[in-house]
Parts: structure tokens; sequence; C-alpha cells
């Protein structure tokens, strides 16, 4: 049995998010992407996701009302990780509509038959799911106050899992 | 949040060359196309 720490932080765009961001990731560097270009080993396809300006940007829902798969994934193939201290930075856009909400996440320990995904919702929820057996199972589900969502907000998201 | 930690869990880890990722979701389709902008991300060895 593996012990697992989640923790997640925020800061606003304004307030020099840099010195928030992932703060107290310990340990040796295994991989660091800022986005300046598309060497990272990310898996990328156009329209769902891309790199540009800096950000890889996801697109959710690129192929509009009729898509049956309303997510979109980036995995990084060329860096294989399994324990580790993982962050990421990001902006979340407005929620779709009042009952229709854009989440991010942070996908770890990623297998062929299985994954967990520790997501942050525009609706200030934070959810654990494991993918496991063709099926998601929720694991846990949080109100998190601290969420932001004011445009151009950077939220920061760390996984500890060891 | 804001540095405090939301949750800690046990789980057992799968076998096998692992990877990592990162996703944006939305609920329901739409017209809009909403976008999940990753500014960075960095995996450390932990302690």
């Amino acid at each position: 049995m593996l012990r697992i720490l989640f923790a997640a932080a925020t800061a606003v765009a304004l307030c020099a998010p840099a010195a928030f961001a992932c703060e107290g990731q310990t340990g040796k560097v295994i991989f660091e992407d800022k986005f300046t270009d598309d060497t990272g080993g990310w898996t990328l396809g156009a329209p769902d996701s891309e790199i540009k300006n800096g950000s890889l940007l996801l697109h959710a829902n690129a192929h509009g009302v009729d898509e049956k798969n309303t997510s979109s994934v980036a995995i990084n193939v060329t860096f294989p990780a399994g324990d580790g201290d993982y962050c990421m930075e990001f902006v979340l856009p407005k929620q779709v509509a009042p009952d229709n909400d854009v989440g991010a996440g942070l996908h770890f320990w990623i297998s062929d038959a299985s994954r967990f995904s520790f997501m942050i919702w525009t609706n200030k929820v934070t959810t654990l799911s494991k993918f496991s057996g063709g099926k998601w199972d929720q694991i846990f589900y949080e109100k998190q106050a601290a969420i932001k969502l004011e445009p151009n907000a950077v939220n920061s998201l760390r996984v500890v899992a060891k | 949040m804001n540095g405090s930690q939301i949750k800690v869990m046990r789980a057992l880890m799968p076998t096998g060359e692992l990877h990592f990722g990162v996703s944006a979701t939305v609920m329901k389709a739409s017209d809009a196309n909403p976008v999940v902008e990753i500014k960075s991300f960095k995996l450390t060895t932990g302690e």
C-alpha cells in the first residue's frame, strides 16, 4: 500500500503567482515544462490540444454540441513516472452555463489498465477519481472555496504520490 | 488550498511503466468551446 498526499494552492495573477506556485515541491527535478515549445513529449492533436503562446491549451469541447467525448487529454509519453511530486499551474475558463461546469485535471499513475485523476471544477469542487475496468469511480468529492475563477487567475494543483 | 492539504489517502500503485497527463473536461457538450490553459508542469522526485 502506498500513501498519496493531495494538496492544492491557488494564486491570483495580480499577486505574483510565481511566488506561490507549486510551493514546497521537493527532490530532484524529473520533468519540467513551461510550454515555450512542443518538445515536452505530450500527446497533442488539434483541435483538441495545442501549445500556443507559452501554454498548453486544452479545448474540452472542440467539436461542438454533437461531440460525445467532452474531454481533452494530453499524456506525457516520453517521461515515464510513478512516484513523485507533481504540480501544475493553470487558468480555468468561465463555466459554460450554471449547470455546465468545466474542470481541469492532473492524471497520474497512468497504466494501460488504470489511472487516477485529480480535478478542479468551476463550481469550486475538487474530485479524485480512478479509472479501471473501463469505468471511472469517484473516490472523493469536496467543495473548495479557495479555487479562483477570476479571469487569468492562476490555480496550482499539486499531488504527491509516494 | 493555498498551501494547505486537502486529503491524504492510501492506494495501490499500478505495476509496469506509468505516465502522467493533464485534461480538460466539460460536463455537457455545447456550442461553447471552453479552454483550460496549462501554464506550467513540474515533476520532482519528492522526499
